[in-house]
């Protein structure tokens, strides 16, 4: 049995973390009046809008800052559409059978080609069904001729594909990505038929907006930093809803309630912030505008997923977050939150980049960036918990009670 | 401000917490989760790489991903101006 040195101060001031108002913040978040919540949309702005509000409520002083997001962002302007007759179905379900592909061209007008393989050695006019898909291999369609490209895709367990807005750059030619078990029906048997079909998406350039509170201003020495971001992919333009519940405002919720306590219970000349970040899903846009900008030695938790936690956390660490580290892992056996080494690709490498020590927590994304990823989905002791444990992890830094010694290393 | 209780916990790492600073490769994008192999018909197995290779290339995605991301990159950025340096991609 693991024996475990000190308590989390809050836990001793009895000061343990709420599960409504990190509910409150979820069901808000997630409410239709934000839609999906995507960067550089009017529900992303109506979002940092009420975050702010509530961070003032909180006792943080607030700034919102604004950023451009060019190049990134991959937006569905109107539903794409295919049919194939020859296989029974004459519209297929966009996101259900299948969606676009991050890579597509725009083809806003439906276009009819026969199916074919990159083994048929003509294929003009075709849609060419692809599962080795690469951008040469797309520019080699090209250049023979197709008129678009089919690539398989599995959906998750309720049937859905999820939705993201940002991946690998755009090719030529128009590319959807289709439900596994359909591709094959295509592919075997089926090539000659026609299909038709149109992928309505475009590149746009954004604004974003970090919401940052700060709590205790930084008196040059130990800063913690909680990063959690606020936005979704939004909506989809037939009203198909996103409400990014899991990722991640159940993430916002638990870095806010955190705060909120750390605010309480942190002894004097500690600086306590939260940035709120937006553009998360386009590329962790909102972290590389601020991450720059951040006072050197400052150390940043984020929290990305906090709905289900499952068997453990998964937590990266990135810069010279050694101490950092071995504070989260003393919390995570003061509070009972099993931890595991797992890639957290998010803001967190933002800020490790920056030099600066991090780490990313992930505490599970039930439904991820589909409609199923509604509020119901975050459970509320995850909700709990992650706020224990950001509130421990701070605690222990300001304590310097760590009993692992830091890797000097790091 | 810490109390020195003793108290059994089942929690934290249970191998080498440093093992976080390398973890396991992910499937997904800065943005994404490890969504499992194919799950995204190849659109973001290609975006991160490893933590390592990201780290290594200054960004939130391995080099290989990252040069690709910037081939597409929209011509007359703003120079001197601070940037999210997204690229085209999901690599920055």
């Amino acid at each position: 049995m693991t024996s475990v040195t000190g308590r989390p101060a809050a836990v001793a001031a009895g000061l343990s973390p709420q599960p409504a108002p990190m509910r409150e913040v979820v069901e808000e978040l997630a409410a239709d009046r934000y839609a999906g919540r995507r960067v550089g949309t009017a529900g992303g702005r109506a979002a940092a809008a009420w975050l702010a509000d509530l961070l003032r409520e909180a006792g943080a002083r607030v700034r919102l800052d604004e950023f451009p997001v060019t190049g990134t962002v991959r937006e569905v302007y109107g539903v794409p559409t295919l049919s194939w007759p020859a296989g029974g179905t004459h519209a297929l379900v966009f996101r259900r059978d299948f969606c676009e592909h991050l890579a597509s061209a725009d083809l806003p007008d439906p276009r009819t080609g026969r199916l074919s393989t990159m083994d048929d050695a003509d294929l003009t006019g075709a849609w060419v069904l692809d599962g080795r898909y690469s951008p040469r291999r797309a520019e080699d369609a090209v250049t023979r001729g197709a008129v678009g490209i089919l690539v398989p895709r599995d959906t998750d367990a309720a049937g859905w594909m999820p939705k993201m807005i940002a991946g690998p750059a755009p090719v030529a030619l128009p590319v959807l990505a289709v439900r596994t078990d359909l591709y094959e029906r295509m592919r075997t048997g089926a090539q000659g038929s026609t299909v038709t079909a149109a992928v309505p998406v475009r590149t746009v350039d954004v604004t974003g907006v970090n919401v940052h509170g700060e709590f205790r201003p930084p008196l040059g020495g130990l800063t913690l930093l909680l990063t959690a971001h606020f936005d979704g992919v939004g909506d989809d333009p037939d009203g198909l809803r996103f409400p990014a519940a899991c990722d991640n405002a159940a993430g916002v919720a638990a870095v806010i309630e955190a705060a909120r306590i750390l605010h309480r219970v942190l002894p004097d000349g500690i600086g306590l912030g939260v940035a709120l970040l937006d553009g998360e899903e386009a590329g962790a846009t909102g972290s590389a505008w601020h991450a720059p900008t951040v006072e050197p030695g400052t150390l940043v938790i984020n929290l990305d997923g906090a709905a289900r936690l499952g068997q453990a956390a998964a937590v990266e660490a990135g810069g010279p977050a050694g101490p950092l580290l071995a504070a989260l892992d003393l919390a995570g056996r003061q509070t009972g939150v099993p931890l595991r080494a797992q890639a957290m690709p998010s803001d967190n490498r933002r800020y490790a980049v920056a030099g600066l020590p991090a780490v990313g927590i992930g505490m599970g994304m039930p439904g991820y960036q589909t409609p199923a990823e509604n509020p119901e989905r975050v459970e509320d002791a995850t909700l709990t918990v992650a706020a224990r444990l950001l509130t421990a992890t701070a605690v222990n830094l300001a304590d310097g009670s760590n009993p692992r010694r830091p890797d000097p290393r790091r | 401000m810490s109390t020195q209780a003793t108290e059994p916990a089942a929690g934290g790492f249970a191998g080498d917490p440093a093992e976080a600073f390398n973890p396991p490769k992910a499937g997904g994008c800065c943005g994404s989760p490890a969504t499992g192999t194919g799950a995204a018909g190849g659109q973001t197995e290609v975006c991160c790489g490893t933590a390592a290779e990201a780290q290594a290339s200054g960004g939130c995605c391995g080099e290989a991903a990252k040069a690709e991301a910037r081939a597409a990159e929209p011509v007359g950025a703003a120079p001197g101006k601070r940037s999210t340096d997204s690229g085209a991609g999901c690599c920055g």
